[in-house]
């Protein structure tokens, strides 16, 4: 090497005494596998945004004049109007859906065909030669590491040039290469050198790094033509409005793309690094304990001596400051780290969590925008959404599984365990960032999609994500013991990762544009209800993986040692068994240690809190809730019944939100983890209480969509507030957490559940009326008394206010639609600036009107909605024509069409009152 | 001329591979695929790159063998001009056939009997000047003084010296 052995930071020139099993840490898979797969997915999304783009720039006008002709001569029948639209429109957007997948196509074989033509230009632009004959030897010994690496097919070995100093791997699947530098490929002979270089570069090759890793590379390099594309083609037409927008969108994207990239490699480097130092292959079976194999019989110590070699690379080539975030190795000092402590390397960086969640959450919108393209005439345009969901969630739930449950998993083997507060926070702070970026609102939001509510719900929403994903995996964590194969373990972390994830982006993205069009309540309604369809299976899934993880932890604590006995492993003695008086179970799981007696590996107990105080907190809230609803039926002044029936239904699923977020708040992750099977439990006990002690509100069929609706939107309330969890409390003792949780989860449910009786005429009373059970029922607690004096003065004082100002709105929108020339984004422009002005004059005059009898209030209630959807729908349709979203089109013209019909309404019952009052 | 440099390439070959057996006998077996490379373009064999490899190691392996062919070629030069000041042809500037057979042997690589009158090396001080230009071209190329010292002692070790 050059130079003298420089030790880097403060790298250990020594080691210590031989240390216990060591935890085998690549027995669980790394998330970086799945981090490229979120990589190639922001890249694509990148692709099919671009296709989109150019068809609305290339077929744009003739997209809007299809759209606008499928409006004409629909009938009267709002679902067959729907159908007969869509089967119009889906010539036309099933275009556009491949003009984006084009886009996609186009990427994905650019960087294809960059993987497979890298190798011949790496090769050539490197000097890269094959082994002269005399240094047969080098590919012999090459050939001998890789058999007992467990490389089936041996990569061929080539020199560089002179200037070459490091090894390095690259190639095509199938087709591996191993450069070697000058230097080592003549030191076949120093086995101390040769021998742990080579077995970390044969490594990377088994992990299938040099696929994943170059295909990373080729993908970024795509992308950068792709992305370029819109800004030519906007500064070829001039129209420059975009481009500012649309720039700093591509350059966040890109920049994160390539720090992922480079993160993953370097993460991976570890690997590579515990793999060549590894005695055994993973999966292929331990060593016997002691094993220092080389296949030669020289004994060599495979630890030891890659752990020289890294102690002496030269500290001169670290990067520093923010250079670190693009170096493709860790530090030497953090790699002799992680080689002396590879438990360490099970915990996921602050900054691979918040951009994998920033690249999902960018790419969601044009996934869904793109899905509701495709299955435009299939009638089912409302899957778009769960397929965006289920294409980004997946992925970065399982990233998100994987690094979580891997850190709690080997926490109890002397790691530092899975973090929650930290990662919790950026989740939610990388979905918030990365719906900001959203490329389907250039034109309306230019300095990004960000506003309070999608930014607090994501917060909510991806916080309180991670923490029950990171309890679930203390829990497993706690049963691992039980586990017979690292297998059964990961591919149950995937599981929940991906039901967790997929669910959050669906929620989130619903609730987000229930808010935007709406406002809060609408989103609870659009939740609870769709939630019940969507959400079911998956909420009984992740009940079902909690309970699992709690009956295999039973008797699963650290073994006590009696009489000098150890404790038999691997297959386990039940707790409380034994004359020799072991209590519970076991070492560790064998599949988790590389190698060394592990049935003396104590397996650290869990935590609180325990089923117990689960059941506890589960009666505790049902009560609650039910008690509430006792006081609301005997308060009850005889309102809407309806009101009163979906305001109770609301609280069952409130006690079992207030469950969950009581676990967590008491337990932490692990409490927010047992709330997965407590929420439904707690709901489900909730309903039956409630529909005992209202029956005549809610028996028959309502009782049965009370049940269904319950528990689902139970846990999606607990996982808005699950983000407790993340905040680091002193928690105390097992009795203590019960304590608490318990009294928690009581306050949280009758405040909870009080705020949703009393504030039910807000919730359901008002708005579009959604999910009222008998919409048709007339309100009985009207007023109705007349007042000839206030009739007059409305009738010669607000009415023509009101009318002036209907009038001045119409003018506006006639004035848009006498004007054929404007392509979408221009009319979207006119809506805004001259229509929404005028919507807000309506809905100023409406507000100053004094009405003061009750035929007045119902009168006038006609024209305050009328004017509050006209706000919403003249925003939607502008909205809808900068997005191309035809789907978003029809839904505005229809909540526009719901407002022309309230104001028709208003000014037939001004109209009749006028003519009683000229009536003597 | 080119002949004279394929001479001269082959006498700092040769006299490298006579450094490289004591100080890197590893190397020999590429001995002439590096020089190779160090002909074509003796800046860059000498230059590490040094940047930070994907799927590399991050290790720094540099062959001893572009310095000492460095290192030589200086030495070579000043032996050939040393042999030219020795013969009364050196006003022709090329490497005679007398002057070859007295570098050859000067090197150790000679097998058959000498041209011309026997000579019995380099005399102490041409030695000393040797190793003076070796050992500044050593440190000239970022060696240290002890490694510098190794090689020059080696450079000299290479060629035959009169006692």
């Amino acid at each position: 090497m050059s130079g003298a052995a420089a030790v880097a930071d403060e790298v250990p020139a020594t080691r210590g005494p031989a240390p216990p099993p060591r935890p085998a840490v690549l027995a669980y898979p790394t998330p970086t596998s799945v981090h490229l797969l979120v990589l190639v997915l922001a890249v694509l999304a990148g692709g099919l945004f671009v296709g989109a783009w150019t068809y609305n720039i290339v077929a744009g006008g003739r997209w809007a004049r299809g759209v606008a002709a499928c409006f004409e001569g629909l009938p009267a029948d709002p679902l067959e109007a729907q159908s007969v639209f869509e089967d119009c429109a889906a010539a036309l957007e099933r275009e556009r859906a491949w003009s984006a997948a084009g886009g996609a196509l186009v990427t994905l074989a650019l960087a294809v065909i960059l993987l497979l033509v890298h190798p011949a230009v790496v090769a050539r632009r490197r000097g890269l030669r094959p082994l002269p004959a005399g240094l047969a030897a080098t590919q012999e010994r090459v050939a001998e590491l890789a058999a007992q690496g467990g490389v089936r097919r041996v990569p061929t070995v080539v020199v560089g040039r002179l200037s070459q100093v490091d090894a390095f791997s690259y190639g095509t699947p199938g087709r591996y290469r191993i450069a070697l530098p000058p230097k080592l490929a003549v030191s076949v002979g120093h086995a101390a050198l040769f021998d742990p270089v080579v077995r970390h570069e044969l490594a990377h090759v088994r992990h299938r790094d040099v696929a994943l890793a170059w295909f990373a590379r080729t993908a970024w390099w795509a992308f950068w033509p792709v992305v370029l594309v819109p800004a030519a083609v906007s500064v070829v037409r001039g129209d420059l409005g975009v481009l500012g927008p649309y720039a700093w969108r591509a350059a966040l994207v890109l920049l994160v793309v390539r720090l992922v990239a480079d993160a993953m490699l370097r993460s991976r480097e570890h690997d590579a690094d515990l793999a060549a130092a590894s005695p055994s292959v993973p999966g292929a079976g331990a060593a016997s304990p002691g094993a220092t194999d080389d296949g030669a019989g020289t004994g060599r110590d495979r630890l030891g001596d890659l752990r020289a070699v890294l102690v002496a690379l030269p500290a001169a080539r670290v990067r520093r400051g923010w250079r670190r975030l693009t170096a493709q190795h860790p530090t030497p000092a953090e790699r002799v780290a992680v080689l002396d402590a590879p438990a360490r390397l099970a915990r996921s960086s602050w900054l691979d969590v918040l951009t994998v969640s920033f690249l999902a959450a960018a790419s969601f919108p044009t996934v869904e925008a793109v899905a509701v393209a495709a299955l435009t005439g299939t009638g089912q345009v409302d899957v778009a959404r769960t397929v965006a969901a289920v294409v980004v969630g997946a992925p970065l739930g399982v990233v998100l599984a994987l690094g979580q449950w891997r850190a709690a998993l080997f926490g109890r083997l002397g790691g530092p365990g899975a973090r929650v507060g930290v990662p919790a926070l950026m989740v939610g702070t990388g979905l918030a960032l990365g719906a900001a970026v959203d490329p389907q609102r250039l034109g309306g939001q230019p300095l990004g999609a960000l506003d309070a509510e999608t930014a607090l719900l994501s917060l909510l929403l991806g916080a309180g994500a991670l923490v029950v994903l990171t309890g679930l995996g203390e829990l497993w964590a706690d049963a691992a013991v039980r586990v017979r194969r690292a297998t059964g373990h990961w591919l149950v972390a995937a599981s929940c990762g991906v039901l967790v994830l997929v669910g959050a982006t669906w929620g989130l993205a619903l609730a987000t544009f229930a808010v935007e069009q709406v406002d809060w309540p609408f989103a609870l309604s659009a939740l609870s209800a769709s939630g019940a369809v969507a959400l079911t299976a998956p909420c009984a899934a992740l009940a079902l993986a909690a309970l699992a993880a709690l009956v295999l932890r039973r008797g699963t604590s650290a073994p006590r040692v009696h009489g000098g006995q150890g404790v038999r492993g691997g297959q386990g003695v039940d707790g409380g068994q034994g004359g020799q008086g072991v209590h519970g179970v076991r070492g560790a799981p064998g599949w988790a240690l590389e190698r060394g007696d592990r049935h003396h590996v104590p397996w650290p107990a869990g935590g609180p809190p325990g089923a117990r105080a689960g059941l506890l907190v589960a009666a505790v809230a049902s009560v609650a809730a039910v008690l509430v609803v006792v006081i609301a039926q005997a308060a009850s002044s005889g309102d809407t019944p309806v009101e009163r029936a979906q305001a109770y239904g609301l609280v069952a699923s409130v006690a079992g939100g207030a469950a969950l977020v009581a676990l967590a708040a008491g337990g932490g992750a692990r409490g927010a983890g047992l709330g997965l099977v407590v929420a439904p439990a707690a709901a489900l006990l909730a309903t039956g209480g409630i529909v005992l002690v209202a029956p005549d509100l809610l028996g028959g069929g309502n009782a049965a969509r009370l049940v269904r609706d319950a528990a689902p939107f139970a846990v999606v309330l607990g996982i808005a507030g699950a983000g407790l969890g993340a905040v680091p409390l002193p928690r105390g003792s097992r009795r203590t957490v019960a304590l608490v949780t318990t009294v928690c989860a009581a306050v949280l449910c009758v405040g909870g559940a009080t705020l949703v009786v009393e504030g039910r005429s807000r919730l359901f009373g008002e708005g579009l009326g959604l999910g009222a059970l008998d919409p048709a029922a007339p309100d009985p607690a009207a007023p109705s008394s007349p007042d000839d004096a206030a009739e007059r003065a409305y009738v010669q004082a607000a009415v023509p206010t009101v009318v002036a100002a209907f009038l001045a709105l119409d003018q506006a929108v006639l004035a848009i639609d006498a004007d054929t020339t404007l392509a979408p984004d221009a009319r979207a422009a006119r809506v805004r600036a001259d229509t929404l002005p005028a919507v807000r004059a309506v809905q100023d005059a409406v507000a100053g009107a004094a009405t003061g009898t009750a035929r007045l209030d119902e009168l006038h209630a006609h024209a305050r909605t009328a004017g509050e959807q006209l706000g919403v729908g003249l925003r939607q349709y502008a909205d809808a024509l900068d997005a191309g979203d035809a789907v978003a089109l029809q839904a505005a013209v229809g909540v526009i069409q719901a407002a022309v019909a309230e104001r028709d309404e208003w000014v037939r019952q001004v109209t009749a009152l006028q003519g009683e009052l000229a009536t003597p | 001329m080119a002949a004279d440099t394929e001479a001269q390439h082959a006498l700092v070959r040769d006299l490298a591979g006579a450094v490289l057996a004591t100080q890197a006998p590893d190397e020999l077996p590429l001995l002439d695929l590096t020089s190779e490379e160090f002909f074509a373009d003796p800046d860059a064999a000498l230059a590490a790159d040094r940047r930070d490899e994907s799927l590399g190691f991050g290790i720094e392996l540099a062959m001893l063998t572009p310095v000492v062919l460095a290192v030589v070629t200086p030495v070579v030069q000043f032996l050939v001009d040393l042999a030219r000041d020795t013969f009364t042809d050196a006003a022709k500037q090329e490497v005679t056939p007398r002057v070859a057979a007295w570098l050859r042997r000067v090197t150790h690589r000679d097998d058959e009997k000498p041209v011309g009158p026997p000579s019995a090396g380099l005399t102490e001080t041409q030695a000393r000047a040797v190793h003076d230009l070796a050992h500044r071209r050593a440190l000239d190329l970022g060696l240290d003084e002890s490694r510098a010292g190794l090689l020059a002692d080696a450079v000299v070790g290479g060629l035959v010296v009169a006692r």
